[in-house]
């Protein structure tokens, strides 16, 4: 046992150090650049990656760095007009504003040019009338020209430091890196607003300004030493000036740290990597490989551990305060179970449903990761406070069993198709426990959740729809556990059930976000209504063609 | 025979303890739920209460009649009920299931208490204003407070550069006879006085920067009972958890034990 953790620690070092060196070296004081966005005051490294993950859609143009692209788009923002980092998902849009689709999805400053205005006339036109829905003609409309003008915005945040002046007229607007005081609440400034303003400011900024413009000069000459020594001077001092306003220097590296691993993504990989060697065992009838599938779980494991601890301590909050973060967790928790199942000599059964189910909601927090920073600030009614942390996290986990069990009930009925009476008993028998797990948690959570609201907002219950989904939750699997013990459903019925009970999860965690409305409506998508809906019918389908053919299967 | 027909009607009466009313009547609420959360997205939370959640019965599509959730609600309370005086077997190690139970009933009762007595009320007060009639949701006046509320000052709080409020905060001194104190109710710390509960609920600007404040006041009895119910769920949840986890110590070691023989 000792010698599995310590190669899976090991397995989780080198996944999270085979990232390490990628970065070129003369941009580390640029990254340490602070900014100011979304009301969080971030590493530049974050809010250019959140940039460019926005404006390509989530797949980066193949070799491009961020941090290397930010540099650019503000210092030499010619070079950038002809770089393919637009994304257009859909392929009526670009016709749409008279230009013809080339190539794959990605597309220039330079090849949009002469179809802005009109893209600029339509996007008014949709915003004014409300228009839109995810995934449709005018949301993608509004969606290019948002980008498209954030990039433009860019182009002159340094212009005060060209020969040559401004490109565009227009005044840039990001990034604000320039905090005028010691406030917190004042917004900070881009570096050209500064500049404009230069005189009436105090000393200290005058120098920080200068030291911008050295810089920007600098990188245009190609004089990467005097680039990297300005920045350092500047970052010192705005620490001087800020004092821990500034952000701990710990903190920067840990964020700048974190995003360069990429803790989920490696994680995710792991738990492919465990599936695969699962596979591979079943084939071959290995031990071996076996044992290096709950490894790769294992690792995995670790590594999104890390991941998560990392996101508190930069954040100072506990693990779960967002939509995004509801799935980071739950699929931990999956992980989790898939481990101890696996330690408790269930192992192929453990590893499986752990890394399926860990693998998938990674997947899908993968996608609401996309929608820009994942560190956003909170809104007043759900600030951090004890009660609440415990109440979500005690939810999540509750959510994490009732999953755990939806894809083991799958893996029993699955058996049972292939007539194997005695593995697929063996299977559900491991369900009551399980679904009991998730119940408990599920309940006890939303009881935590009553007596927040009842604290909070003078009320226990409310019927709000996030309220509604964990009491169908807590409703379905006490209909599970009373029809078994009237005999009305047996093994086959209560792998049903659990399956039912991943439905009802699905149903209360996306279709009440998707509804939009009441105080619990964190997080809001495009695009996850018709995924839902899909996976309810599949899953409707599944249970209606393989239970009574799985009922012939288990009694043979 | 008189002793056939006590015979019959206690049968009847055990009857209502039966698991297959408690399955059904749990898929009922499923239903309910499902309808009723519906509903709301369709038109609003106070038509959702009406047709469904505070309605003895529910017409679906506004034809087919269906049991409200107050009859489901109270169904399950005689059915659990029933199943205390007959079914549940008081055994140590049934301990955890029969709290948990017990419970549920009380939790049950305790939503009855709740929504029979709650008032639930507006008030809204402008900077400087003094005020103690409140108006109901509707915008009907309802009633009049012991005492009286003085907005001071409210302040809104945003996260910098952007719309996301970071905390709402309004400053009152309340007045009772010539007693005069001070207090601060905002988000998440609502102020109670004299069996009221006054919570930041909204804000409005108006010209010349004035603000006012909306506070929503509540008022009713029952107001812990959730929270015992809440303490006997988790006591039995962790109880029943117990005994689950030595029922299945007793089983692995039990094999154990044969073979060393």
């Amino acid at each position: 046992m000792k010698r599995a953790t310590g190669l899976a620690l090991l397995a989780c070092g080198l996944l999270a150090a085979g990232s390490l060196p990628a970065a070129t070296p003369r941009l580390e004081a640029f990254r340490r650049l602070l900014v100011l966005e979304q009301g969080r005051v971030k590493p530049l490294d974050t809010y250019a990656r959140n940039l460019l993950r926005q404006i390509s859609g989530g797949s980066s143009p193949a070799g491009l760095d961020a941090v290397a692209w930010m540099a650019r788009v503000l210092f030499t923002p010619r070079e950038t007009l002809d770089m393919k980092v637009f994304r257009v998902e859909r392929s009526d849009v670009l016709p749409a504003i008279g230009i013809d689709n080339r190539g794959q999805g990605l597309y220039s400053f330079s090849d949009l040019r002469p179809g802005l205005n009109r893209l600029h006339g339509l996007a008014y036109r949709y915003a004014a009338a409300g228009a839109g829905r995810p995934g449709g003609f005018e949301n993608e409309v509004m969606r290019l020209f948002r980008n498209i003008s954030v990039y433009y915005g860019l182009l002159d945040a340094f212009a005060f430091s060209r020969p040559d002046g401004p490109m565009t007229g227009a005044a840039p607007r990001e990034p604000a890196i320039l905090p005028p005081g010691a406030g917190r609440e004042e917004p900070w400034l881009v570096p050209a607003q500064a500049w404009a303003r230069n005189a009436a400011l105090p000393a200290a900024m005058q120098d920080e300004i200068a030291l911008l413009a050295d810089a920007a000069r600098a990188y245009a000459a190609g004089d990467s030493l005097g680039f990297d020594r300005s920045l350092e001077k500047f970052n010192r001092s705005l620490r001087e000036r800020l004092g821990p306003a500034a952000g701990r220097p710990w903190k920067v590296s840990l964020e700048i740290g974190y995003n360069r691993v990429a803790p989920f993504f490696k994680a995710g990989l792991a738990y492919g990597l465990a599936l695969l060697l699962l596979l591979a065992a079943q084939f071959f009838q290995r031990r071996l490989l076996l044992k290096l599938s709950g490894l790769a779980l294992l690792a995995g494991w670790l590594l999104h551990g890390v991941g998560i601890l990392a996101r508190m301590a930069i954040m100072g909050r506990p693990p779960v305060t967002s939509l995004y973060e509801t799935f980071i967790f739950v699929s931990w928790a999956a992980a989790a179970m898939g481990l101890v199942m696996a330690w408790m000599r269930r192992q192929e059964l453990g590893i499986l449903a752990g890394a399926v189910a860990a693998l998938a909601l990674l997947v899908i927090a993968g996608g609401y990761g996309l929608d820009g920073d994942t560190m956003g600030m909170l809104a007043a009614v759900l600030d951090s406070n004890l009660w609440l942390a415990v109440h979500v996290v005690t939810i999540a986990l509750g959510y994490a069993g009732c999953v755990f069990a939806g894809i083991i009930g799958h893996v029993a009925i699955i058996q049972a198709l292939k007539r194997r009476p005695a593995a697929m008993a063996r299977t559900a028998d491991a369900l009551p426990g399980i679904l009991a797990f998730g119940l408990a948690f599920t309940a006890i959570g939303t009881l935590m959740g009553g007596i927040w609201a009842d604290l909070s907002w003078g009320r226990f219950w409310g019927w709000d729809p996030k309220e509604n989904g964990a009491l169908l939750l807590i409703a379905w699997c006490a209909v599970l556990f009373h029809a078994r013990l009237a005999g009305w459903i047996g093994r086959v019925g209560f792998a049903a059930g659990s399956v039912g009970a991943l439905v009802v999860v699905a149903l209360a965690w996306f279709g009440v976000n998707l509804l939009g409305l009441g105080l619990h409506a964190y997080g809001f998508t495009s695009g996850a209504s018709r995924g839902l809906l899909a996976f309810i019918l599949l899953e409707l389908v599944f249970l209606a063609v393989a239970v009574p053919l799985a009922r012939k299967g288990s009694r043979s | 025979m008189p002793d056939k027909t006590g015979f019959s009607i206690s049968r009847r009466l055990r009857s209502l303890a039966s698991l297959k009313l408690t399955v059904v009547l749990l898929l009922l609420l499923c239903f309910l739920v499902i309808a009723g959360t519906a509903l709301q997205a369709e038109s609003g939370l106070y038509a959702a209460q009406r047709a469904v959640f505070s309605s003895w019965l529910f017409l679906l599509f506004g034809v087919v009649p269906l049991p409200g959730m107050l009859t489901v609600a109270l169904l399950l309370f005689i059915n659990l009920l029933a199943a205390a005086a007959w079914r549940l077997q008081y055994r140590w190690r049934r301990a955890g299931l029969i709290l948990l139970h017990y419970g549920l009933l009380l939790l049950i009762a305790s939503g009855f208490v709740i929504s029979l007595t709650a008032r639930e009320y507006f008030l809204t007060l402008r900077e400087g204003e003094s005020g103690r009639s409140l108006t109901l949701a509707d915008g009907r006046s309802g009633a009049s407070l012991p005492f009286t509320l003085t907005l001071l000052d409210f302040e809104k709080a945003l996260h910098p550069g952007t719309d996301i409020p970071k905390s709402f905060t309004s400053r009152v001194e309340i007045r009772e006879g010539q007693a005069r104190r001070r207090a601060v109710i905002s988000m998440n710390r609502p102020l109670r006085l004299r069996g009221y509960t006054f919570y930041q609920s909204a804000y409005a600007e108006e010209e010349e920067g004035r603000e006012s404040s909306t506070f929503s006041v509540v008022q009713g009895a029952g107001r812990r009972l959730p929270y015992f119910a809440s303490a006997m769920l988790f006591l039995g949840l962790l109880l029943h958890w117990l005994a689950m986890i030595a029922a299945a110590m007793k089983k692995r070691q039990a094999p154990g034990a044969g073979s060393a023989l």
